[in-house]
C-alpha cells in the first residue's frame, strides 16, 4: 500500500515525541520537517523519527530570501550559500532528498545567468553529497519548466507537486500533464481556491478537485508518498484539538489514498 | 463568418498573383508569408494580396539560426537585426503581427540575460511600431512561458498556437490552457505524431484530434482566423496532385474544420 505522510509539525503546543509517535499510530509512514539551526538537531530529528519507524522523506530548504538567487549580489550569494548548508544538512541526516523553491512572489526576477549557474551548481553539489533536489511549483511557470529542462538527464532532480499552489497561485496551469513524469514527492493541502490563499488545509476542507488530483497521480505513474503540508494555525480549525485535527489528517489521507490506488 | 487563411506557395507552381486568385476564389480571406530581402519585395506581395482581396494576416519572422539570440556572439546580433527588420516589413505593409520563434531544436538554449535583453529591445521596437509579436510554440516550455511573464503587461505580446508542432515536438503537452488567452494566430497543419515529424500536411491527412483542436479553440474563446500552414514538399503526400487541386483540398479541409469550430 502506498505510504501517507505529514510534516512536522502540523499542530502547536505538541510534544515533538507525542506527535510522532501519534501520527505513526494513526497510519502515517513517513515525514518531513524544514531546515534546522543546528546540525545536531537536524540528526535529533532523524533520530525520533527513526526510532517510531517513521521515514524522513525529505527536508524543505529555506526560501525565505530565494528570489536573491536570480540576482547578482551578496544576497544572492547568501542564499546560494544557505541551500548549500541545507543540502549539508540533509545529508548529514540521512534524508535522501531536499525541497526546494524557485521564486517567491508574483513579480519574482526572471531567469537569469547568474541564477542558472548557482542553481546548475547546487545541484551538482547535492549530487555529490547525495542529496537529490526536488523543484516545487509555485506562481510561475517559466522557472520550474526550466529546472525540469535544464536537468532533464540528472538523476538527482525531481518535481514536487504543491498542489495547493497550484488550486490558489496557478489556476489556470496544470503542472502535472508538463512535469508528472519527474514527480518524485508532494505536498498535499487544500485551500479555497482564492488567489494567493495559500490556506494550508486538510483535503476536502477547502475546493481543490481531488478527484482530478488523483487522475493526475493516476496517470504519472507516481508510486511514492502522498505527503500533507497542512497547518492547524488556519483559523478554520481554531475549534478543535490538536488530537482531534491529526485524527481528521489521517482520514484525510487515507481516504486520498483510497481515491488515488482504490480501496 | 470566421476567417480562414493559408500561406502563400503552401505549394509551387503559380505565381504571386495566379496564387493569390486561386485562394481567393476557393474562400480564403487572409495570407501570410515570410520576411523578403526588401521592403519593395514585401510592398509587391501586400500589393498582389490586396488588389485580389486578401487581407496580409501577418509575417513570419526569419528564424535559421534563431538559437544564436541567446548568445553573446555575432549570430545573435545579427539575429536581432533580422527580427527588427521583420517588425519594419510588418508596418511597411500593415500586416499587424509578426510570428516569432524563441528556439530552434531539441537541444535548444537556455534564457540567458543577453537574450532577455534582445527580445526586450524587439518587444519596445514593435510597440513603437504598432506590430503586435505572437511566439510560437517549439520544442520547449520554459521560454514561451517566460515570454508571457516576462511581457505579461505588454499589449504587443501574443501567443502563436502551432497544433502541427504541438503534435509531433511535444507530444503529450497542450499549449492552448496554458496560454490560450494570449491566443491572437493559428498555424494550423496536421501530421502522423511522430517525434520530429514535422509534416505540416493538410489537416485530416495525418492523426491529430482536430476535435480536441476545435474544443479548445472555443474554450478560449479564440475569434481570429484559421490560418493553414501547410507545405506540399514536406512530404510526398501530394507529389501527384495539381497545385490547383492541393489548394481546392485544402480550402475544404479548412471550412470543414471552421465548420468544427464554430458549427455550419
Amino acid at each position: 500500500m502506498r505510504k501517507i505522510g505529514i510534516n512536522f509539525i502540523s499542530v502547536s503546543g505538541m510534544d515533538a515525541e507525542e506527535y510522532v509517535k501519534r501520527i505513526k499510530e494513526l497510519g502515517f509512514e513517513t515525514t518531513f520537517t524544514g531546515i534546522y539551526a543546528d546540525v545536531a538537531d537536524q540528526i535529533k530529528m532523524a533520530e525520533l523519527f527513526a526510532k517510531y519507524g517513521i521515514e524522513y522523506e525529505f527536508t524543505h530548504s529555506d526560501f525565505a530570501g530565494i528570489n536573491n538567487m536570480w540576482l547578482e549580489g551578496a544576497d544572492g550569494d547568501a542564499m546560494f550559500s544557505t541551500l548549500k548548508r541545507n543540502v549539508d544538512l540533509t545529508a548529514a541526516a540521512g534524508v535522501p532528498a531536499t525541497i526546494v523553491h524557485l521564486s517567491s512572489g508574483n513579480t519574482p526576477p526572471s531567469i537569469s545567468d547568474i541564477g542558472r549557474a548557482r542553481y546548475v551548481e547546487l545541484v551538482e553539489y547535492a549530487a555529490a553529497k547525495g542529496v537529490r533536489i526536488d523543484f516545487e511549483n509555485l506562481r510561475k511557470l517559466a522557472n520550474v519548466a526550466w529546472a525540469m529542462e535544464t536537468f532533464e538527464d540528472y538523476d538527482n532532480v525531481g518535481f514536487c507537486w504543491d498542489c495547493g499552489h497550484e488550486n490558489c497561485y496557478t489556476k489556470s496551469i496544470e503542472f502535472m500533464p508538463l512535469f508528472g513524469k519527474r514527480l518524485i514527492s508532494t505536498h498535499i493541502h487544500d485551500n479555497r481556491g482564492i488567489k494567493d490563499g495559500d490556506d494550508h488545509m486538510l483535503p476536502f476542507d477547502g475546493n481543490l478537485d481531488f478527484d482530478r488530483f488523483a487522475e493526475h497521480i493516476k496517470n504519472s505513474g507516481y508510486t511514492g508518498s502522498l505527503m500533507l503540508e497542512v497547518f492547524k494555525s488556519n483559523e478554520f480549525y481554531s475549534n478543535i484539538t490538536n488530537e482531534e485535527y491529526i485524527l481528521r489528517a489521517a482520514a484525510a489521507a487515507k481516504k486520498l489514498r483510497a481515491m488515488v490506488d482504490g480501496e | 463568418m470566421r476567417q480562414i487563411g493559408i500561406n502563400l506557395h503552401a505549394k509551387r507552381g503559380l505565381d504571386v498573383d495566379a496564387y493569390s486568385k486561386k485562394v481567393k476564389e476557393l474562400g480564403f480571406d487572409t495570407i501570410f508569408t515570410g520576411v523578403c530581402k526588401t521592403i519593395d519585395e514585401q510592398t509587391a506581395l501586400a500589393e498582389s494580396f490586396s488588389k485580389n482581396g486578401l487581407i496580409y494576416e501577418n509575417l513570419h519572422a526569419p528564424f535559421g539560426h534563431i538559437n544564436d539570440i541567446w548568445f553573446d556572439c555575432e549570430g545573435g546580433v545579427a539575429m536581432l537585426d533580422e527580427l527588427l527588420t521583420s517588425v519594419d516589413h510588418c508596418a511597411a505593409v500593415n500586416a499587424p503581427i509578426l510570428v516569432v520563434h524563441l528556439s530552434s531544436g531539441v537541444k535548444a538554449p537556455q534564457i540567458s540575460d543577453i537574450g532577455r535583453a534582445r527580445f526586450e529591445a524587439l518587444v519596445e521596437h514593435a510597440s513603437k511600431k504598432g506590430i503586435t509579436l505572437a511566439f510560437e510554440n517549439q520544442r520547449k516550455v520554459a521560454n514561451i512561458a517566460w515570454v508571457f511573464e516576462n511581457f505579461e503587461d505588454c499589449d504587443n505580446v501574443r501567443f502563436c498556437w502551432d497544433c502541427g508542432h504541438e503534435a509531433c515536438f511535444t507530444l503529450g503537452r497542450e499549449y492552448i490552457p496554458l496560454f490560450g488567452k494570449n491566443l491572437i494566430c493559428t498555424h494550423i497543419h496536421d501530421n502522423f505524431k511522430v517525434f520530429n515529424g514535422d509534416a505540416h500536411l493538410i489537416p485530416f491527412d495525418g492523426k491529430i484530434d482536430f476535435n480536441r483542436f476545435a474544443q479548445l479553440i472555443n474554450k478560449y474563446e479564440y475569434k481570429g482566423p484559421l490560418t493553414l500552414e501547410v507545405i506540399a514538399g514536406n512530404s510526398d503526400l501530394y507529389d501527384d496532385i495539381s497545385v490547383d487541386a492541393y489548394l481546392e483540398k485544402a480550402a475544404l479541409t479548412i471550412k470543414k474544420l471552421r465548420a468544427m469550430v464554430d458549427g455550419e
